[in-house]
């Protein structure tokens, strides 16, 4: 019986390891088979979805363009991240926010060709407005990572179709060409792209974004008439308008305005930003990241339109006094009423001896002024405010506030500034100024009386207006890094010490005037002498350094490694 | 007390008869049938024990009792054998032998387990490296990965981190690709994890080093192959054992931080090196200690070490039943053990059961029921071990840890490793797990045994992640500074899996005058499923309560996947031994494996060819006196490599999530370049290797030299960035380790008492990659593998010591950021006269070239004493950022770090000191540099033991029949260069869980 039983039981394991040819065939469970990808409308929208997730890649915790203003003059990153290295002029080209930057943008790149080259798998089952839309939607985010990539590394490789491993050994193309086939790319775009969305498509790209950002990218290399021209082309669609009140734009209750042209969500679970956290006043939890530097403070004018060199508004202990009310809306700084976690608000007090400050919510009381006492609060007396929402402050590292790319302040600057390089300069350039500053004072651009409205036409005055003006309006939104590089005023404005707030009650009240030059860069020389007093001031950790070299990012070392191509060569200075 | 007393008695005329028959045995010639019982020192039956005829093929084998019969001439010369102990000569005599065998832990003449099979040691003509799992039991851990560090010769364990409940990395001969090296390891025949046996049930463990003896396991034996073989039952009346021992553990090379005073002086310093302006001002920190003594809340003083670190108590209990009759025989063992961790909240515990049964049907049939069933439960602090050591090494003295009204220091911004311990929550995963052997042994035929094998194994785990929110007040306001963790987290996730594993088998032996023929062929397939859920919800009001249905449902989370491989394979093997001398093997495997495509090679060969020559036995050599045993051993063969993931040659799409106007969109793309031509990648190993024994085994010497090719190695190269895809993984590249493995042992005694015995393992390995298919080299972190170095070679600048002067900087090639004296010079390598990544060269080796070890044991009446060296040399690590640097990131200074260049020192200090000048965030002193690289060779006391075993005497009126107690030190001495971190710590930033050293006191008895 026993032996009858092997037998069978001996048969059956022949049979189990011979017959079953399938046995070995195993395939992926959750994730389908790329050869039959791109086949449905839905597929590509799943496809399209992916080309847009590199856009709001985070750097540090920050959306990266939000991040990549702390490696300009108007912000320094106080934590040691990439973005201070790269600030203080330390970066290399194996800096991680340098390589990354890259691989995001690439890998965003890839997916655009992707889509584009094999979509037609399924043009015969979508409908033509959708399938017009979304070939539209790749060739705009493909034209957006190529801005990215010449504006920080200049030559970049121009990948436009997918390759094989072997054949992506590429030499870097001239920026010329790869600009031409973003303005290519984006012309195509704007056509095939829709004026707005509704429902959960609110959020891609429109045919606003494709011109806006042409509008941008031709400014950034000097094609002065592109950028004119593509800036007016938005203004007259007619469908965007300024946000009516600053400080709320940057708010949950601002969110997907008219003045959004092109911005990226957040949802928990799925991906959310620390700005808050980061950012935050000591007093609120946070870490005083991104710190708004002493040159943003001062840059902001007078009431009367005029420099705080020049006006007699400004009052030294009283910096906020008089001051372009969007100095308020964009920095936190002394006097200001706060929130704190746990419900409590708080006055912000930066004086050195202010080692308490005021709390009014829930009752009054005095309470440790960390804004003074932690050794990391905000070294220069002021706190980013623009981007902060105190409905974030009771989960501050998880905010779900929408990140602008691209609105309609800078697409008007935009077009005024290459109207005054054209020499072209009218009513509408003014009336492009004119309509974002007044905006500032929450006041109609008609109402002249009511704000310091431009009125010169000199083209050298008209110059130095909109270049302070861009300035005023985007701090701490990222453009501002490509601002001083095209302007070559890198090396002037990013040398040299940063003087934080001064610690010394005796000189805090009656700090010296800085002089502003003619693109209203503070200077600040007449403070050097009172350095020779140890604790005047809290400097910034090190000297900032911009050489010459520096106007380009360096090629990542990692790609350099493996890409041995002789046309592939790292920028020079690295 | 008779009984026992009659044994005795029938033990001592047994020998005497032997004695006897000795001195007469050439007298008579005539064939007799001898009969009697193989046992061990307990007295109990020793199974499977060989009896062969010395000069002859004949052998048998003892039945479950350790009784055997073998016709044999008379005065004739048998050999008793048996794994694990020493083998025994006696002279065939018609009387009845009783014959007691010593268990040893290594010996020429043992059976040892090789794949599918048992073989001779003394036949073997492969590198196959055994120890026992009394050798074992002499070092009480609880992993048996630990266990085996420095044990054999060629194994190379390392143990990173002192982590409750972790293995340790075993590597078998260097490393053979750049994927995945670990060895594959089978219990019973069947693969499993190496935690899938308690230590204690180890019969033995056989370590396949070379491809004659591994190539039978084919495509998965690159990495080498470990065979564990639990322990069985045996007949006899019940006999019981017990084992415990308790402890304590400690971190061991802890850095020594500087208190509040020089933390502050010397952040002073490094503030001022980089102009800024000192923070601290002279008053404060000469008052600082005074005012501490009155008020430590806001003058804290914290060492964050001692605040932190608790003792781990261990302990482990092992009770093991063990009998049976001829027919059945059990062996039950429960193991528990306990391991704390070294801070709260951390820890790991066990609970085993094994079940070896083993039931004989009829003479020809016999089957083996087999059952090991784990639970283990594993605990951290909810942030993780990285997070909370990273924080003890680092936050400054000056932040308090708690504050005297009970609330918690706010540490760093909200890093207070007292409180990640104590408060974050809980980290737990529960596995459970069940292997199940089944096993069916049939011989039909004299010589023939057909196996049939069916082992499932079940195996599911639960984790759950409870974050809690920790919050910090200010001291004196009570207003919330900061929350962190942020908030209540609860993360949920389960997996389970089936491994079935099913072979059929067959072998047969047979034996002619001058030659013993072995055949095995055999067929086996084995598949594995896997799926997996996890669930998270957060901010729950009421953390303490830690369930699912506590949270709300705003913001919860799920996600679930599965997948699965299969493997399915056919082997043999023919082994012949010729006139007892001449030894020859093949074994090739045939292996098809779902991880490729179908229509590329799916299946691959695995070869392999050794020979061996038993020279001592040849007639010239025979009278040797002093010389026991020679034999020369070749081998070629190759085998494969398939762990790489399971599904690389697909080319899938990804899925994920995306968010427009506040809603989650799903989101698809091709993540990583798919390559549907890869395939096996195979090892081709030729070894020679010698045996000797001298002096009646006394002196054993086993020597390998090898060289081991690993070809087609799938490697993930570097693809451009600008393909915007994850390099896919490719066949390419060729690596080398050539080396050699060295045992010497040697065992005496000296009078009827004093016994003693040193084992020392040598072994020397050289790696090198020999071809990336014209690709590389390429560089990960501080890591190069470029062809003609060493796999991951340390990679950096060259430091050449200090800057002293201004004008030496100014003479030198442009460095990173602003270099003043004190900074670190680096050599410019390519004397283009700027130091940047092209002057990067190879600054260390991460693969221990020497390992060496010495076990020495000392056993006196009852007192037994071992000491357990263990160490390797020409190897580097190489720390930076937390672990090497003052300041980092607002981190705190180490006594080491004094030794800096400084402008308070003199030029003579200067010129010898042994850190750059301080620095906080200094681009030129942060690369990665040989400044930085440690020789990070070692030799440790990793144990010492000692024992006392009551005598029998004594033992007699008790109810023990054996007692012993024992303590025993792990980790102890550490003799190395590294400063504040123990060499065997991963590289760079190393501030995960510490070494530990620990100490136990245990007992070891049976009953009666």
């Amino acid at each position: 019986m026993k032996k009858i039983n092997l037998i069978i039981l001996a048969f059956s394991m022949v049979l189990i390891l011979s017959c079953n040819k399938d046995y070995l065939n195993r395939f992926p469970e959750s994730d389908p088979n790329s050869a039959t990808y791109y086949t449905t409308a839905d597929q590509l929208t799943l496809a399209i979805n992916a080309a847009y997730n590199n856009l709001s890649y985070q750097q540090d915790g920050f959306p990266y363009q939000m991040q990549l203003e702390g490696t300009s003059d108007l912000v320094w990153q106080r934590p040691a991240t990439d973005a201070q290295t790269i600030g203080l002029g330390q970066h290399t080209s194996n800096t991680t926010m340098i390589r990354t930057i890259w691989t995001q943008s690439y890998i965003g790149i890839g997916r655009c060709n992707a889509l584009l080259e094999n979509m037609i798998k399924a043009k015969s089952v979508t409908t033509a407005a959708q399938y017009s839309r979304i070939e539209g939607e790749a060739k705009f985010l493909r034209a957006y990572y190529y801005g990215t990539l010449i504006s920080l590394y200049g030559d970049v490789p121009l990948v436009v179709k997918s390759m094989p491993t072997e054949e992506s050994y590429l030499a870097r193309t001239p920026k010329a060409e790869v600009l031409n086939a973003i303005f290519s790319d984006l012309d195509s775009a704007a056509a095939k792209l829709p004026l707005s969305y509704t429902g959960t498509d609110i959020g891609r790209a429109t045919k606003t974004s494709a011109l806006a950002f042409k509008s941008r990218i031709a400014l950034y290399n000097a094609k002065w008439d592109v950028a004119a021209a593509a800036s007016k082309a938005v203004i007259d669609l007619g469908y965007h308008a300024l946000y009516p009140n600053y400080r709320n734009l940057f708010m949950y209750v601002g969110e997907n305005s008219r003045e959004s042209i092109l911005a990226f969500d957040y949802k928990l679970t799925i991906r959310t930003n620390a700005a808050p956290q980061n950012n935050q006043a000591r007093n609120s939890s946070g870490f005083s990241g991104l710190i708004p530097t002493r040159a943003l403070a001062d840059s902001y004018e007078c009431t009367d339109g005029l420099t705080i060199d020049k006006s007699t508004l400004y009052s030294t202990a009283d910096p906020f006094k008089n001051r372009d009310p969007r100095m308020r809306q964009t920095l936190l700084g002394d006097g200001d009423t706060w929130f704190g976690a746990g419900g409590i608000t708080f006055n912000m007090t930066f004086h050195p001896d202010s080692t308490t400050c005021s709390r009014y919510t829930p009752t009054f009381a005095k309470i440790p002024n960390l804004e003074v006492t932690n050794a990391f609060s905000s070294y220069s007396g002021f706190i980013m405010k623009k981007y902060l929402d105190p409905q974030d402050i009771a989960v501050p590292n998880q905010s779900e506030l929408a990140f602008m790319l691209i609105r309609y302040a800078e697409v008007l600057l935009n077009y005024a500034e290459a109207k005054i390089e054209l020499n072209q300069i009218d009513a509408s350039v003014l009336d492009a100024i004119n309509l974002v500053r007044a905006r500032g004072y929450g006041v109609a651009a008609t109402q002249t009386t009511l704000y310091p409205a431009i009125k010169t036409t000199n083209q050298t005055e008209l110059r130095a207006i909109v270049r302070r003006e861009r300035k005023i309006e985007l701090a701490g939104e990222g453009l501002r890094v490509f601002d001083i590089r095209r302007w070559n005023i890198a090396e002037k404005v990013m040398n040299g010490i940063l003087f934080g707030k001064a610690m010394n009650k005796a000189i805090y009240y009656s700090l010296p005037k800085p002089t502003l030059d003619e693109n209203s860069s503070p200077g600040y020389t007449s403070f050097t002498s009172l350095l020779s007093v140890v604790g005047n001031f809290k400097i910034m950790d090190n000297p900032r350094v911009f050489k010459s070299h520096n106007l380009l990012w360096p090629i990542p070392q990692a790609e350099l490694d493996v890409n041995k191509n002789p046309g592939f060569k790292q920028n020079p200075g690295y | 007390m008779i009984i026992r007393m009659k044994k005795t008695l029938v033990y001592f005329c047994c020998l005497f008869f032997l004695f006897f028959n000795l001195q007469i045995s050439d007298i008579n010639a005539q064939s007799i049938k001898v009969t009697g019982k193989v046992v061990s020192s307990d007295g109990r039956g020793l199974e499977l024990a060989t009896i062969t005829l010395k000069g002859a093929k004949d052998a048998a084998v003892t039945n479950a009792e350790g009784v055997f019969s073998i016709n044999a001439n008379k005065s004739s010369t048998l050999i008793f054998s048996a794994i694990g102990y020493k083998s025994f000569e006696a002279v065939a005599s018609a009387a009845y032998l009783l014959i007691t065998l010593e268990s040893i832990t290594d010996d020429l003449d043992q059976v040892v387990v090789v794949g599918y099979s048992r073989q001779k040691k003394v036949n073997l003509t492969g590198a196959v490296s055994v120890i026992s799992g009394a050798e074992l039991a002499k070092r009480p851990v609880f992993n048996t990965t630990v266990a085996l560090q420095g044990a054999l010769p060629g194994v190379t364990v390392t143990q990173f981190n002192g982590v409750p409940g972790s293995n340790a990395e075993i590597r078998i001969r260097g490393i053979g690709t750049l994927g995945n090296n670990d060895p594959l390891i089978l219990v019973d025949g069947v693969v499993a994890a190496i935690g899938d046996i308690d230590p204690n049930n180890i019969e033995s463990m056989s370590v396949l080093k070379d491809a004659s003896s591994a190539s039978i396991y084919g495509s998965r034996a690159a990495g080498g192959v470990i065979l564990i073989t639990s322990k069985r039952g045996k007949s006899g009346a019940m006999k019981v054992d017990y084992d415990a021992f308790y402890g304590v553990q400690q971190p061991v090379d802890k850095p020594n931080y500087l208190g509040p005073v020089g933390f502050m002086n010397m952040y002073n310093e490094a503030l001022t090196n980089e102009g800024g302006a000192a923070k601290f001002t002279p008053d404060y920190i000469a008052s600082y200690m005074d005012n501490n003594a009155k008020d430590p809340d806001h003058y804290p003083n914290t060492d964050w070490q001692k605040a932190t670190f608790t003792n781990g108590i261990q302990q482990q209990h092992n009770i093991t039943l063990n009998g049976g009759t001829d027919k059945i025989k059990i062996l039950a063992a429960l193991n528990y053990m306990n391991q704390n961790g070294i801070v709260n909240n951390s820890g790991f515990n066990r609970y085993s059961l094994r079940l070896n049964t083993d039931y004989k049907a009829s003479e020809k049939l016999d089957f083996q029921f087999d059952m090991n069933l784990r639970r283990d439960n594993t605990i951290l602090p909810a942030v993780g071990y990285s997070e909370l050591f990273r924080q003890v090494y680092r936050v400054p003295p000056i932040y308090a840890a708690k504050y005297s009204n009970g609330s918690w220091g706010p540490g760093w911004e909200g890093g207070n490793p007292l409180s990640y311990s104590e408060a974050s929550g809980i980290n737990s995963t529960t596995g459970v797990s069940n292997l199940i052997n089944l096993q069916a042994n049939y011989k039909p035929l004299k010589g023939l045994t057909i196996n049939f094998n069916y082992a499932p194994k079940f195996a599911t785990s639960f984790a759950k992640n409870n974050q809690k929110r920790i919050e910090y007040f200010n001291f004196d306001s009570k207003a919330l500074l900061f929350a962190n963790p942020t908030k209540n987290t609860l993360s949920n996730s389960n997996a389970n899996s089936l491994n079935n594993y099913l072979r059929l088998q067959a072998a047969y032996t047979k034996d002619f005058d001058w030659l013993n023929f072995n055949v095995l062929v055999g067929a086996e397939q084995t598949d594995n499923t896997s799926q997996n859920f996890s669930a998270s919800r957060e901010a729950t009001l009421f953390p303490e309560l830690e369930q699912l249905d506590n949270y709300p449902a705003l913001n919860q989370n799920s996600s679930g996947d599965a997948s699965s491989w299969a493997l399915r394979s056919y082997y043999g093997r023919m082994n012949l031994v010729a006139s007892d001398k001449y030894l020859f093997e093949i074994n090739s495997r045939y292996d098809g494996s779902s991880r490729f495509s179908e229509e590329y090679k799916r299946f691959g060969l695995f070869p392999s060819f050794s020979a061996g020559w038993i020279m001592s036995k040849e007639n010239f050599m025979r009278n040797i006196k002093w010389l026991s045993l020679l034999k020369l051993r070749a081998s070629w063969g190759t085998m494969g490599n398939q762990n790489i993931g399971t599904y690389p040659y697909i080319s899938s799409v990804i899925l994920g999530s995306g968010v427009f106007n506040g809603n989650i969109v799903s989101v698809a793309a091709q993540n990583t370049v798919a390559n549907r031509k890869i395939t096996w990648e195979s090892t081709t190993i030729k070894n020679v290797g010698l045996n000797a024994a001298f002096l009646q085994n006394k002196l054993n010497i086993d020597f390998d030299y090898y060289e081991k090719m690993t070809d087609d190695i799938l490697l993930t190269l570097p693809i451009p960035l600008i393909v915007g895809m994850s390099a896919g993984v490719q066949n390419a590249g060729s690596v080398e380790n050539k080396g050699w493995d060295l045992q010497i042992s040697y065992n005496d005694q000296i009078g009827k008492d004093f016994k003693y015995g040193i084992t020392g393992v040598f072994s020397d390995v050289r790696n090198k990659v020999i071809d990336l298919k014209g690709t590389g080299p390429y560089i990960s972190g501080f890591q190069i593998t470029q062809v003609g170095e060493e796999i991951g070679s340390l990679y950096g600048l060259q430091a050449a010591g200090l800057f002293q002067t201004q004008s030496e900087i100014t003479a030198s090639a442009t460095q990173y950021g602003t270099v003043k004296p004190g900074d670190i010079k680096y050599i410019d390598q390519n004397k283009d006269g700027v130091i940047n990544a092209s002057d990067r060269v190879i600054i260390g080796s991460r693969i221990p070239r020497n390992t060496y070890s010495a076990n020495v044991f000392l056993d006196y009446k009852g007192f037994s004493l071992s000491l357990f060296f263990q160490g390797v040399s020409k190897y580097n690590g190489l720390q930076i950022q937390d672990a090497a640097w003052a300041f980092f990131n607002a981190g705190g200074v180490r006594d080491i770090h004094l030794d800096r260049w400084s402008t308070t020192r003199t030029p003579e200090e200067n010129l010898k000191a042994t850190y750059p000048r301080f620095f906080i965030s200094q681009t030129n002193n942060q690369q990665t540099s040989s400044y930085w690289v440690d020789d990070a060779s070692y030799i440790k006391l990793k144990t010492v033991s000692i024992g006392y075993s009551l005598p029998a005497s004594f033992l007699r009126k008790t109810p023990f029949s054996m007692f012993k107690i024992y303590a025993s030190g792990q980790n102890v001495i550490s003799w190395d260069k590294v400063p504040g971190y123990d060499p065997e710590a991963p590289l760079g930033n190393p501030f995960n869980y510490p070494q530990v050293a620990s100490f136990v006191t245990g007992v070891r008895l049976s009953l009666k």
